[in-house]
């Protein structure tokens, strides 16, 4: 698998990388809601200015990160070509037969697709620079509190490492199979989307097939390794609370202070 | 010496078959090893082989008999996990035994189940990957790694748990030839630091590597001998559908062409040395 999947980590020493998981995630979280109140260049500006700061920080390539946009692209152009037509309001610009693009259009599509790629970059950049594990440790640990109104944090978040642990794999013998559907002839490529869709068929059922037996064979080994729930576990991963994820909370207050100064 | 592994009168079968005695995987299993000895298991497909090494560590039970692990029965719930801390299993699949994203994240895996604080964790961990020779790729991704290396890997998060016995369920038949060598490698040098070795495998060559060998089929042993007694009657192998290693087929084939070689050979070496002997008198 040589092609970037999306949400894989890329292992580094940055301070971004070294910030404490849950202080991530709860930033990732509030940041995106913050994204949400933004409605002019002034706003829009800071958060971009932001984004870029912290990708700069993370010490990633910026190739990585714009392979993690080329997936929506395609949801962001239809978001543009929609609001350019159907949005009204504000001056004409543009008038052509039945065609008329008004300013307001414009204002639209571009802050739409500025929420849109805001959103990407802040989630690319938690994954890229927290490894799976430090973040489904995190998410144990936040969900911790709930365990007593019944909710299972232990057991979602080992459902989530081993989804991650099995992905890749999965990902090979999708790949596998499908070479070997196409030496006896399978077409994945031509014909109408219904048809591809169902040239996928020979592909799923035995993979379907072979993940369920990869699930007994996994739980039997756990079960073989003295696994019986969260009860009386201890952990390798500490996770720290340091000063840098204090900063965070800094930070973010003074983004909130120059959303509101600087919204309409 | 108190055995081990103590299987008396052991019945099995899967739920929902016919309860009729043809329908029993396992009949009437007895069987004991002791501390620190090397066996192999071999017989044909679906002969239970599999079966009886999850009887070993309570992931079966039987349906008659009992088993005890260090004495204690498999049976009784409270001893389950020191029986399964006792008793460490690496399955055949290198891929479908690994729980999480990094190599020290996994042999941890089973510590963190046993409650082992995290000072004394670290601690095994670096000797359990020093111990299979994986040091320095804590961080790796286990799906980058080779066969041999996950099973290297799914090795040393049982030893890190330090168990007595370990059970290799057909642990090479899925590797390369290099990796076969570095798991066979690794259960010689476990049987050397005493640990007890229990080896589940088809091939007669790999099996012949172990002190004792133990022939399964139709649901029974039929076979409980020393290495070097089974290899004089290897040839017998073939009845149970299993292969005979080349050098009894060669051995037998000798004979036939009126080559004087003594009847029995008890191993590779003993051969090697009567053919010394014959051609140097030439
Ligand atoms: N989960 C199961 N449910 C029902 N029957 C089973 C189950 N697992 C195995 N069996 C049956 O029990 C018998 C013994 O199986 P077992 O896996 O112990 O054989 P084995 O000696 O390990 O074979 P192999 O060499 O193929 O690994 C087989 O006939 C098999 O079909
Ligand atoms: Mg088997």
């Amino acid at each position: 698998m040589n092609q970037l999947v999306i949400g894989q980590y890329v292992p580094g020493r940055s301070l971004i990388h070294q910030l404490d998981p849950r202080a991530k995630l709860a930033f990732v979280f509030a940041y995106m809601i913050l994204v949400f109140f933004a409605n002019n260049i002034a706003s829009y500006g800071l958060l971009l200015f932001f984004s870029a700061c912290t990708i700069y920080l993370s010490q990633i390539p910026l190739r990585i990160f714009s392979a993690s946009l080329k997936p929506i692209l395609f949801l962001i152009l239809v978001m543009i070509l929609f609001h350019l037509f159907l949005t009204k309001g504000g001056q004409v610009l543009f008038h052509f037969s039945f065609l008329t693009i008004y300013e307001e259009g414009v204002r639209q599509a571009v802050f739409i697709s500025l929420r849109l790629i805001l959103l990407v970059l802040t989630a690319s950049l938690l994954t890229f620079t927290t490894s799976p594990m430090d973040l489904t440790d995190g998410l144990e640990n936040m969900l911790h509190p709930f365990t007593r109104f019944g909710l299972p944090a232990h057991e979602f978040a080992l459902m989530m490492s081993i989804a991650l642990r099995f992905i890749p794999t999965i990902w090979d013998e999708t790949e596998k199979i499908k070479k070997a559907q196409m030496a006896r002839g399978a077409d994945f490529e031509s014909g109408h989307i219904f048809r591809r869709v169902k040239s996928y068929i020979p592909v799923l059922i035995p993979l379907f097939i072979s993940a369920f037996r990869r699930a007994e064979d996994l739980a039997l080994a756990m079960e073989a390794r003295c696994y019986r729930g969260g009860i009386n576990r201890t952990k390798l991963r500490e996770l720290h609370f340091s000063t840098k994820d204090l900063g965070l909370v800094i930070i973010f207050a003074f983004l909130v202070l120059g959303i509101c100064l600087l919204r309409e | 010496m108190e055995p081990i592994i103590q299987v008396s009168n052991v019945w099995f079968k899967y739920p929902g078959e016919d309860p009729s005695v043809e329908y029993f995987v396992l009949r009437d299993i007895n069987l004991s090893i002791g501390i620190g000895e090397y066996v192999a298991i071999i017989g044909p497909n679906g002969s239970g082989k599999s079966t009886l090494a999850r009887m070993f560590n309570g992931l079966l039970l039987p349906n008659q008999g009992e088993i005890k692990i260090a004495g204690l029965a498999t049976t009784t719930l409270e001893n389950l996990w020191d029986i399964r801390k006792t008793v460490g299993m690496v399955f055949q699949n290198p891929d479908n035994q690994i729980v999480a994203t990094t190599v020290r994240d996994d042999v941890a895996f089973g510590l963190e189940n046993l409650g082992v604080p995290r000072s004394e964790m670290q601690k095994r961990i670096s000797r359990a990957l020093e111990a299979v020779g994986l040091s320095g790729m804590e961080e790796s991704a286990p799906h980058y790694l080779s066969g041999g290396q996950k099973q290297r890997l799914s090795i040393a998060g049982i030893l890190a748990m330090q168990p007595k016995v370990v059970v290799f369920d057909e642990a090479t038949s899925m590797l390369d030839p290099q990796g076969r060598k570095e798991v066979l490698n690794l259960i010689a040098s476990l049987h050397q630091s005493g640990t007890t070795v229990v080896h589940i495998t088809h091939s007669a060559e790999e099996a012949f590597l172990a002190k004792r060998i133990l022939v399964i089929a139709k649901g029974q042993i039929q076979l409980d001998l020393p290495r070097d007694e089974l290899y004089k009657q290897s040839i017998n192998l073939e009845k149970w559908g299993l292969e005979v290693p080349l050098p009894v087929q060669l051995h037998q084939r000798l004979i036939k062409r009126g080559i004087p070689l003594t009847d029995h050979v008890k191993s590779t070496e003993d051969l090697v040395m009567q053919i010394w002997k014959l051609l140097s008198k030439t």
